[in-house]
């Protein structure tokens, strides 16, 4: 005879949901997202599979108090967020540019042309994720998850001047860093 | 040169660099293991007055004022995580540590089998048996909580995918409940209550999740999770 953790069934009956099936479904949808998010703000893989499992525990927590008055991706991003703010507030984190798994890619590229486009597209990677906390935070919430930036206002609880200002700054930043033309959109 | 306008495909720029960087099953499994024994401790703001709550509890039961065992709700573990909700009309059973799951059965008392046919032994003639599994999944385990010695009341059969997982669930009940705005189906003659929302999922497919029931003979039968309508229909028809 094994023992097994059997997700509970409370009863769809009176309209609750299964929580373990329901874990199962977000982090089907979501964990990828979840994972690459914590990754880019913290840089570091370890950190990022440790925000993972914290945000998902939280979920299974605060499961029964997401009203819906949002998206599920909004609410588990903006936890995730707070997730990986703690972990930057209790830990030394060295700002540098990638290091770890991503780093060790470089130079896996073979044909010249793709090589010269693949670096500039690390050096974005690298300077986007290398920007201040409160930049980095609106531009990867704007240019990787697609939200807008009432959605964004939400997420980090500010306001949504705050977030075109940022958005706009954080452009500026990688503008003076990177080069290029003038950044439409947003 | 790096253009900032790249950024505007910074989605697919981040994706192809951190293409190694997935949810893998292992670290699924970790996290949803931490999920279920991870003992959430309050926030420090509202943690004395709690220890306040409890030891005013414990004391008026250790006094006798309350009918209730010395026993409190134990710790999560992974082998509580399956809550033991009360069919509608029933009392509450109390929970059990996971450390008395090796020890005589006591009420509530959740367990694995190994076999449908076991399970079955336990729950009675009633516990149907699904003729088959779904394309694409394995049946990952069955388990059933006990509220006598080798007698069960509630059988969950858990099955999974890649990238998805359903359950099966038959339990014993007193009183049946409705199912406003599901539909109506036919599962072998009787009626069965389904509804089927789609997900959407980080890939090009979006995912169906879908909740169905029915009822005989006293008990309740429900297949639920990530599967299509057609799926869950055509597994409870199978069903013996």
């Amino acid at each position: 005879m094994y023992f097994l953790s059997v997700p509970k069934d409370n009863g769809m009956d009176q309209g609750k949901p299964d929580i373990d099936a329901e874990i199962e479904r977000l982090m089907n949808s979501f964990g990828n997202d979840v994972l690459r998010t914590s990754y880019m703000y913290l840089k570091d893989l370890q950190k990022a599979e440790d925000a993972f499992q914290e945000v998902f525990c939280k979920i299974y927590k605060k499961y029964g108090s997401f009203r819906g008055d949002s998206s599920e991706k909004t609410w588990i991003i903006r936890i995730t967020i707070n997730v990986c703010k703690d972990i930057l507030r209790s830990s030394w984190i060295k700002r540098v540019l990638l290091t770890d798994k991503i780093g060790a890619q470089n130079g896996l590229s073979d044909v010249e042309g793709k090589i010269i486009k693949e670096d500039e597209n690390r050096r974005l990677f690298a300077e986007v994720t290398s920007l201040p906390q409160n930049y980095k935070e609106v531009i990867l919430l704007y240019y990787y998850h697609d939200f807008d930036t009432a959605e964004i206002s939400k997420i980090l609880k500010i306001a949504e001047g705050t977030v075109r200002s940022r958005l706009h700054r954080g452009r500026e930043i990688l503008k003076g860093k990177l080069g290029g033309g003038i950044v439409s959109g947003g | 040169m790096c253009q900032v306008d790249d950024i505007k495909d910074f989605r697919s720029i981040s994706d192809r660099i951190m293409k190694d960087i997935v949810m893998t099953p292992e670290l699924k499994e970790k996290t949803l293991k931490r999920c279920k024994r991870k003992n959430y401790k309050p926030v420090m703001g509202v943690l004395a007055p709690a220890a306040c709550v409890v030891l005013l509890i414990a004391t008026m039961a250790a006094m006798g004022r309350f009918p209730w065992s010395s026993s409190t709700v134990p710790e999560r573990s992974s082998e509580v995580s399956f809550v033991m909700e009360a069919a509608p009309g029933e009392e509450k059973q109390p929970q059990v540590n996971a450390g008395d799951v090796l020890k005589s059965a006591q009420a509530g008392e959740q367990v694995g089998y190994e076999s449908a046919e076991e399970a079955r032994k336990a729950f009675g003639d009633n516990l149907l048996i699904p003729g088959y599994t779904p394309e694409g999944f394995v049946l990952n385990s069955i388990a059933g909580v006990e509220t006598e010695r080798q007698k069960a009341d509630r059988v969950v059969f858990k099955y999974s995918s890649d990238n998805a997982s359903f359950l099966v669930t038959e339990e014993k009940i007193k009183t049946r409940n409705d199912y406003p705005g599901f539909k109506t189906v036919d599962i072998n003659g009787i009626p069965g209550y389904v509804k089927t929302e789609k997900i959407k999922t980080e890939g090009p497919t979006e995912q169906q999740r879908t909740e169905l029931h029915w009822f005989r003979n006293e008990c309740h039968y429900s297949v639920k999770g990530q599967i299509s309508e057609e799926v869950a229909v055509n597994l409870a028809k199978s069903m013996r």
